[in-house]
Formats: C-alpha cells, sequence, structure tokens
C-alpha cells in the first residue's frame, strides 16, 4: 500500500512543496507561546495595576482587568509623587536624564567613530597596542574605577556636574563603541580608502564624505546600545551626576523607597513604566530604521 | 609622455621583504603589463608607484620629478581597482566628481570633463544611479572614468578585470586598448595574473616571481624567446614541453641529449657559449611540435585528445615524458594511436638546468 502512494507521488510531484504540520512545529510554536506569556505577565500586571486605585489593588487580585479605569496615578507619577522632601514626581528625572543621555551619546559616538576609523585605516604605529589597551578597559570591572575617577572629577572640578556625568559615560562607552567601528570598518574594502586617497581626499574628507555615509547601519546599533545603556544606567548617575542631575532611574528608586504612609503601588507601577518608556520606544522605532538601513545599505560593491 | 622609472625599489611588511632592489623604466606613452602569479608582489609594486604604501629603499620618479616621498594625489596618476572600489554612497557623478571636487577644480570644467569620460565610456545615460544599481562591467567604465576625469598622465590599473564574466572582461580588454590608442600620451601600467590579457595588451610585458622582474620584454619575445625557465612555464597554455638533459658537442654539431632523445640543435640561435656537457632543459610549445609521419624522430602515444574548438590539444606519451600537441581545430586522428612527432631546431628554447637562464 505505502508503495502505491509513494508511486502516487512521484508521479504527482510539481510546484511547491505542499506544507504539512509536523508535531515538532506544533510544539515549537507553544514553547514560543509560553515563554512570550511568560515575559509578558510581568508587564501585563504592571500595566493594569497603574490603571487600579488603590482600594482595588488591596483586594489582591493582580491579575483582574481595572473594575473602574483612573489615570490618576500616571499624573501623580509624572508629576507630584515625592522623593524625600519635594514633590515633583519623576519629571525632573526625566528631562535630567534627556540632558546626560542626548550629549553622551553624541559624543562617545562621534569619538568611536574617528578611533574605528583611525584603528583600521590608518594604521599608525602602535595602533595594535592601543586598540588592546581600550579592549582591555571593557573588561574593568566598574567598582575598580570608580573611587580614582571620583577623586580625578573632584580634582579637575567636575565631580557632581552635569558635564562631569557626561565626560564618565563617554569614557566608559568608549571600549564597545570602537570595537564596533573599528570591526565594521575592517569589514570595507581597503581600496576603497586608497581610491579616496588617490582622489585626494584627507582624513577627515575620507572619514565624513566616504566613510560615515556608509557606517549608517552600525551607527544605529551605536545609538540604540548607548541610549539604552545611558538611560538604564543608576550607578554612574547616583555617583557622579549632582544632586540637580539625577537621571530618572535614581528618581524612581527614590520614589519607590520613600515610605511615608501607605506604599503606592499604582504610582510606582506608573513610574516604572515611564521611566523603561525610553528604551522600549528607541527599540521599537530604530529597529525598523536597523533593518531598513541594513538593507539600504547594500555596501558590497 | 610621462617616463616612469623605478630605480632599487625596496618594499617590506614588517619583517617580509616584498621587493627588494627592483629596477624598471617605462618610457611615457607605453602600455606596460606587469605579469606573474598571485602573491608575487605587482600590487605591491603598483601601490608604490601610486603613493599608497611606504617603501623602505629606492626612488619614485615620474615625468621626471621624484615623486618618492610625495601624496598619490600629487603625483599625476590615476587608478583603477579590481574590486573597483566605487563609493557606494555616491552616485556615479558624485563618483567620477569627487577627486576634482577634492581638488578644488571649478564647476563648469568638472562637468566638462565628466561629459567627456562619460561619453568615451559610455555611462552617459547611468549618471544619477548609485554603484549597487549597475553591473559589473559598468561598475568597472565607472572606475575607469573616475581615472580619467584626473586628466593624468600616468594610469594605473591593478587587475581591473579579475572580477568579471569572461565575455565581459573580452569586451573591456579590446575597449582598454582602444582607449589607450585614444589616449596616445598617457602611460598605462597594468597588473594582471592572466597571460592572454598581457599578450594583448602590453608594449611591453615585465614578468614577475617572487618580488623579482623575470624579465621584461616585448610580448612576442616574451612568447617566443622566454629569457628563463620561470617565464618560459608561466607563459603559454597549456604549458610549453619540457625534458631534462644535456648539450653535447659531436664532430663540431651541437645536439642535445637525454636517455631518451638526441636532438639535433641545427637551427637554435644559442644566445651565447655553451660548454660541451652543460646540463640543460629543453622546452618546446604545444604548437611548435610536429607530426611528421616519414621523418618524425620519436614515437608518441596518443593519450588523451581535447578538442577546443578552434584547435585541438593532444597529449601523448612520449620521449619518457607527457607531451602536448596543439593542432588544427579540425584535425582527424581517428584510431591513430601512435603518431611520428619531431622537435624543429629554430622553435626550441634551451636552458641552463642550473640557473635557469637562457642558452
Ligand atoms: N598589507 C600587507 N601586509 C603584509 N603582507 C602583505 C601585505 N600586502 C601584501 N603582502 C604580502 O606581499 C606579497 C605580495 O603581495 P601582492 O603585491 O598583493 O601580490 P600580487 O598582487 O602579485 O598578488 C604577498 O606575499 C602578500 O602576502
Ligand atoms: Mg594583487
Amino acid at each position: 500500500m505505502t508503495a502505491v502512494v509513494a508511486q502516487d507521488e512521484f508521479f504527482a510531484a510539481a510546484g511547491p512543496r505542499p506544507r504539512r504540520v509536523s508535531a515538532a512545529r506544533i510544539g515549537v510554536y507553544c514553547f514560543l507561546i509560553g515563554a512570550a506569556l511568560f515575559f509578558a505577565l510581568p508587564l501585563y500586571v504592571m500595566v493594569v495595576t497603574s490603571l487600579k486605585d488603590l482600594g482595588e489593588i488591596r483586594l489582591g487580585n493582580i491579575f483582574n482587568w481595572p473594575a473602574e479605569l483612573t489615570f490618576e496615578p500616571w499624573i501623580a507619577a509624572w508629576s507630584s509623587a515625592c522623593t524625600g522632601r519635594t514633590c515633583e514626581g519623576i519629571r525632573p528625572g526625566f528631562f535630567n536624564s534627556i540632558k546626560i543621555t542626548v550629549p553622551s551619546v553624541i559624543l562617545s559616538i562621534i569619538i568611536a567613530a574617528i578611533n574605528g576609523y583611525a584603528l583600521s585605516f590608518w594604521r599608525f604605529r602602535g595602533a595594535n597596542f592601543f586598540f588592546g589597551l581600550l579592549i582591555f578597559g571593557a573588561f574593568v570591572p566598574y567598582q575598580v574605577v570608580i573611587y580614582p575617577l571620583i577623586i580625578f572629577m573632584r580634582e579637575v572640578g567636575l565631580f557632581a556636574t552635569l558635564p562631569g556625568i557626561i565626560i564618565v559615560h563617554t569614557i566608559f562607552g568608549m571600549p564597545i563603541l570602537t570595537l564596533l567601528y573599528r570591526n565594521y570598518f575592517s569589514s570595507l574594502p581597503e581600496e576603497l580608502f586608497k581610491a579616496a586617497r588617490v582622489d585626494g581626499a584627507g582624513f577627515w574628507a575620507i572619514f565624513f564624505r566616504v566613510v560615515m555615509p556608509m557606517a549608517v547601519p552600525i551607527s544605529i546599533v551605536a545609538v540604540i546600545l548607548q541610549v539604552t545603556g545611558i538611560w538604564n544606567d543608576f550607578l554612574f548617575g547616583l555617583v557622579f551626576a549632582g544632586r540637580d542631575n539625577m537621571p530618572m532611574t535614581v528618581q524612581l528608586n527614590n520614589i519607590v523607597a520613600t515610605t511615608t504612609g501607605t506604599r503606592a503601588y499604582n504610582v510606582n507601577m506608573s513610574a516604572t513604566i515611564l521611566t523603561a518608556a525610553v528604551p522600549l520606544a528607541v527599540y521599537f522605532i530604530s529597529g525598523r530604521w536597523f533593518v531598513r538601513g541594513i538593507a539600504a545599505g547594500a555596501v558590497k560593491g | 609622455m610621462a617616463q616612469v622609472k623605478i630605480n632599487k625599489l625596496g618594499v617590506s611588511f614588517g619583517a617580509l621583504q616584498v621587493l627588494s632592489d627592483l629596477d624598471i623604466e617605462i618610457e611615457g606613452g607605453e602600455f606596460v603589463v606587469l605579469l606573474g602569479p598571485s602573491g608575487c608582489g605587482k600590487s605591491t609594486l603598483l601601490n608604490a608607484i601610486a603613493g599608497l604604501l611606504d617603501v623602505s629603499d629606492g626612488q619614485i620618479w615620474i615625468d621626471g620629478r621624484n615623486v618618492t616621498w610625495e601624496e598619490p594625489k600629487d603625483r599625476g596618476i590615476g587608478m583603477v581597482f579590481q574590486s573597483y572600489a566605487l563609493y557606494p554612497r555616491m552616485t556615479v557623478e558624485g563618483n567620477l566628481s569627487f577627486g576634482l571636487k577634492m581638488a578644488r577644480v571649478p564647476k563648469a570644467e568638472i562637468a566638462r570633463r565628466i561629459n567627456a569620460a562619460a561619453e568615451l565610456l559610455h555611462i552617459d545615460k547611468l549618471m544619477k544611479r548609485r554603484p549597487s544599481e549597475l553591473s559589473g562591467g559598468q561598475r568597472q567604465r565607472v572606475a575607469i572614468g573616475r581615472a580619467l576625469v584626473r586628466d593624468v598622465r600616468v594610469y594605473l590599473f591593478d587587475e581591473p578585470l579579475s572580477n568579471l564574466d569572461a565575455a565581459l572582461r573580452t569586451e573591456l580588454r579590446v575597449e582598454l586598448k582602444r582607449l589607450h590608442q585614444e589616449l596616445s600620451n598617457s602611460t598605462m601600467i597594468y597588473v594582471t595574473h592572466d597571460q592572454v590579457e598581457a599578450l594583448t595588451l602590453a608594449d611591453r610585458i615585465a614578468v614577475m616571481h617572487g618580488g623579482i622582474i623575470q624579465q621584461f620584454d616585448k610580448p612576442r619575445n616574451i612568447y617566443h624567446r622566454p629569457g628563463n625557465l620561470f617565464v618560459a612555464g608561466f607563459v603559454g597554455s597549456p604549458k610549453m614541453n619540457f625534458l631534462d638533459g644535456r648539450i653535447e658537442e659531436r664532430s663540431g654539431e651541437r645536439a642535445f641529449v637525454s636517455d631518451e632523445v638526441t636532438q639535433p640543435l641545427n637551427g637554435y640561435a644559442f644566445a651565447g657559449n655553451v660548454r660541451s656537457g652543460t646540463p640543460a632543459k629543453l622546452g618546446i610549445r604545444p604548437e611548435h611540435v610536429r607530426i611528421d609521419p616519414d621523418q618524425g624522430m620519436y614515437d608518441a602515444d596518443v593519450e588523451l585528445v581535447e578538442p577546443m574548438g578552434a584547435e585541438t590539444v593532444v597529449w601523448c606519451n612520449a620521449v619518457g615524458h607527457t607531451i602536448s600537441l596543439r593542432l588544427e581545430g579540425d584535425v582527424a586522428l581517428e584510431g591513430q594511436k601512435r603518431l611520428r612527432i619531431s622537435f624543429p631546431g629554430e622553435r626550441l628554447n634551451l636552458f641552463d638546468a642550473a640557473s635557469g637562464v637562457r642558452l
């Protein structure tokens, strides 16, 4: 019987192979859906909790959809929740984080791109040693350098200032970003660089007019990396930013940790979601750009 | 007319000495091909001429100026690369004009030169496209155009056709030759490992091996009077046939003698005096082996026949070696298992077995 079927198929096979749902495939989907639910569940709990009033939260049904939708906790979290003595919500932290993140990201990416470019195209003497040193920097634990860095920043008068924290972020982003750019540039054909030199372009002309236009995809990766890294940073912000420039993460911690009266779970949840919103948005927006960048980049000559 | 002169050039990468003590003198307006196997230092030499590499010894003169320490852009050269090396984020027009903009050439002059080059290379319809929207042949035309607009005296080509398919390669090869005729006062230095390209394009060929120029001569001499064993074996396909033996003088007549053959050498033009008994190698090209049923000197057992259309290559077992013969395309050898062959004296090549130099 089976032989007959095989015979039939032998002659009938034409065009696309029919798709069959196999047990393995169902298993894979079940696993994926399960994993997605597992990670999505806390987010769901956060969102519904942030939309309930405290009375409803006290009932303890954390998975229930809010009986009565309220946006009060969000407004409170943004503009009136108390951190210690001040009650301005998380809003100042948001703007501080912007003030820290934007210059740090721009500065670190520009410097790293120049580093990577110089390291891969202008092989100066000791370039490999310099690169090795820089990469070594990526493996030094932060805790080791924090104290010397505090002293250094104090001596140059930048401790607990906005420029201070920007410089710290720029320094700590340098190894990984330089590695990123150097490896990307090393994969570009060297003849391109030679052609530009014959055409009379110098160090900066090649960098801005030939190399950087090709570096759009990797720059988007660098932006994602830096924005999320710096926005989510807690330790450096706490240590180096100073009281007036506390980033959003530190402010969030202060709100959540403030224990006067009852714990406002809904406000805490709202503040947390607000703090996480920026990196999330960056992923969603630039992720799409990232794919587009690669497709448009069709660099290969 | 820009002469290119290289004196005692040395180039090394760290401890690896790629070129040393290299001399070559290229006349103005000449088309010179650097031919050699991969890794022999051709690109290194070309890059040194272009100024893209630091030299460790010697001098480079272009058009009567010592340019050894000058930047590539100041040497009066244009260069075309194997991988095209077009700027991917610029249009064809942007690629052509980039160098001129860097040199602050006036706009009108840029437009004039671009149009001239585009017309010459038939790329005028592609000006607004990006390199990724061009075919391989079109890209290489643009790359050649980018060198042309620089309006220089010396053009350097580093295997410009190696990435193209066979048909396009032939087409562009012809165009390059035509281009050189049109730009009759420009000097071209062209690197390739393809002997057909070298033989068809060059006024003179410099055959390189191991960083040393083995022979620098007209294509005709490179092919018919190779200066040493390397050149003889490298140029020509199928390869020249070689036999080991020695030169002997018997009653005033010189002959090449081995265990299997005694080959008279009347008709061979010796380059110098040769002592009797000198160990030697005899070389003969496949197309020079003669089939001679009546007066042939050696038996050849046919092993394999390769019809190639225009010609037929026959591989035989003769005089203790595998010998190849190149015959007419429509030659009929049906059923012939054994041929009688001979080696005409004036077509032979003799080399010193020890030094490899032509005798
Ligand atoms: N940048 C480099 N660093 C080290 N060695 C190199 C470099 N470029 C070329 N070489 C070496 O120099 C030799 C000649 O290279 P090249 O001039 O590119 O050969 P060709 O162009 O004839 O194929 C090769 O052995 C190669 O490995
Ligand atoms: Mg090469």
